[in-house]
């Protein structure tokens, strides 16, 4: 079957500062792949590549069937979300403004209301804080907010960067459940974790980034049976 | 009774004037990080185009006046396409915008002096007469620069609040990297909003050389004043620049009726520097830009 997106030789980085150094890279129809690895090995920098906020350097970068354009904006629109490192949520706005933001590029109306009651079925906090502006929410409430708003882009593939990073274990239970919710037949997910474990229920795929390359890959067996040599990497 | 009525009428004018004159700069500032130091020139020439159009080319006001409005957003759209839009991506964008943004009004403004030379000229955009309220005269013009103000900042301000398009420039002044993911084309959301900014100064400089007269060097108080109000605001801050803007209009014609006209600019100078010391933020000043 014919991956939803085929990246192959993708390199990228910062102004003068190269991080990926020409990454392959096949994401199935309706699959979870996590992204592993220690901090400043470039996983946050692939999903940039990904979403368009970084140009390619070098590389090809097929997505649906299509090469995709250059640029964040048009990425969007065609499907590739990003829920970011940090949330980037608009802080002036409220909840429920942030949420409808994420439907910005969408324009089936009565999909997008249905959309946000799935959401507030999911996060029931944020129906409850729906007409609060987002810099006076908590950092759980503001992650559920940044999911939330990936998850009103209703894109054919989600990538969301350290849904776990600082919060509290019983929220982080929460955020992946939603996380098992959105992944479906005809969606694709990719997930950024430094840890495996949190993932290791709900990915299908590894692959463990270091230094800008994909040191291993591997499915949830792999990852069981290779504890070692991830050890030396994560340091467990 | 008679003074205050008086100082009310001439200051809530000014006001009004200071508020076209700061709104499409605080809307720039707030949106993109830029302070655009050639926003005075756009109301310059938006003055001298429906100048030239009304007097020169015998058009009709209306026309004219759509001409000099037309100019001032044609010019903002220019000096993106050619300058803005290659500096946006710098890290050091703030300051070396402001260098170049200068560099154009410079460029501008000698243009205008050495095609009309530098003698004043007179306004043809106005409304002759006045109407009395209790004893005091109050000019059409006046009225007519009111209306014509609230108008245009009204539509600014339904169309940042109510409309798709303006729902896209708050989210790109708040967040431009995650306005980018939500699909929004912020390159796009910048021309329309130095488009906006010019049109606003364009019809800024038709007011105020209506109430004084055209000169190369016309738009360079405008613009210190719509920067003063800028910053005491909070820059960024259009609805706070436009209420700041009436205030200041209504204490410089105070303290210009009680102590004189030349002691107005520099108390209001005096202001920013009280206000930069004890509240840098501005009176209305709300969350940092983010640019990266």
């Amino acid at each position: 079957m014919t991956p939803l997106l085929s990246v192959r030789g993708l390199s990228s980085g910062y102004r003068h500062q190269k991080v990926l150094h020409g990454l392959d890279l096949d994401i199935p129809i309706g699959s979870v792949t996590a992204v592993i690895g220690p901090n400043g090995h470039g996983k946050s920098t692939l999903l940039k590549a990904i979403a368009g906020l970084l140009p390619s350097w070098e590389g090809e970068m097929v997505f649906d069937g299509n090469r995709l354009p250059a640029g964040a904006p048009d990425r969007a629109r065609r499907g590739v979300v990003l829920v970011p490192q940090g949330d980037q949520l608009f802080t002036a706005m409220t909840v429920e403004e942030n949420l409808l933001m994420g439907a910005f590029a969408r324009t089936d109306t009565n999909a997008i209301k249905a959309n946000l009651d799935e959401v507030f079925e999911l996060f029931p906090r944020l129906r409850e804080r729906r007409t609060q502006r987002t810099e006076s929410l908590s950092g759980g409430e503001r992650r559920m907010v940044g999911i939330g708003r990936g998850m009103m882009a209703n894109g054919k593939l989600t990538m969301i960067d350290e849904p776990s990073l600082g919060l509290a274990p019983l929220i982080v239970e929460q955020i992946y459940d939603a996380l098992g919710k959105l992944a479906r037949e005809d969606r694709s997910i990719i997930v950024v974790e430094e840890n495996p474990s949190r993932v290791a229920d709900v990915a299908s795929a590894f692959l463990l980034m270091d230094g800008g390359h994909f040191a291993w890959t591997g499915n949830a067996d792999d990852l069981r049976q290779s504890g070692d040599v991830l050890k030396t990497y994560l340091g467990g | 009774m008679d003074a205050i009525v008086q100082i009310i009428v001439s200051g809530v004018t000014l006001g009004a004037m200071y508020a076209l004159a700061s709104v499409g700069l605080a809307l720039t500032f707030g949106t993109m990080g830029m302070f655009n130091m050639a926003h005075g020139l756009f109301m310059t020439i938006g003055a001298y185009v429906t100048y030239s159009a009304a007097a020169v080319l015998n058009l009709p006001l209306g026309i004219a006046i759509l001409a000099g409005l037309t100019a001032g957003g044609a010019v903002g759209a220019l000096m993106h396409l050619v300058i803005v839009r290659f500096m946006l991506d710098r890290e050091d964008f703030r300051t070396t915008i402001m260098v170049a943004t200068a560099g154009v009004a410079i460029l501008l403004q000698d243009l205008i002096l050495k095609y009309y030379g530098a003698y004043p000229f007179r306004q043809p955009a106005q409304i002759e007469g006045t109407f009395r309220i209790g004893n005091v005269a109050v000019p059409y013009q006046s009225l007519a620069i009111l209306v014509t103000a609230a108008v245009l900042i009204g539509a600014t301000a339904w169309l940042l609040k109510k409309t798709r398009f303006g729902l896209a420039i708050r989210a790109t002044a708040m967040n431009q990297d995650a306005a980018k993911l939500m699909g929004v084309k912020t390159e796009r959301t910048y021309l329309q909003v130095i488009i906006i900014a010019g049109v606003l100064a364009a019809a800024a400089g038709i007011l105020i050389s209506s109430m004084a007269s055209l000169s190369p060097g016309m738009g360079t108080n405008p613009l210190i004043r719509a920067f003063v109000i800028c910053v005491v605001a909070g820059l960024g801050s259009v609805a706070g620049a436009g209420m700041t803007a009436l205030a200041l209009g209504v204490m410089e014609a105070a303290i210009g009726y009680y102590f004189g006209a030349r002691f107005g600019f520099p108390i209001l100078l005096g202001l920013v520097i009280l206000v930069l010391i004890f509240r840098p933020a501005g009176l209305f000043g709300k969350a940092e830009v983010i640019r990266s």
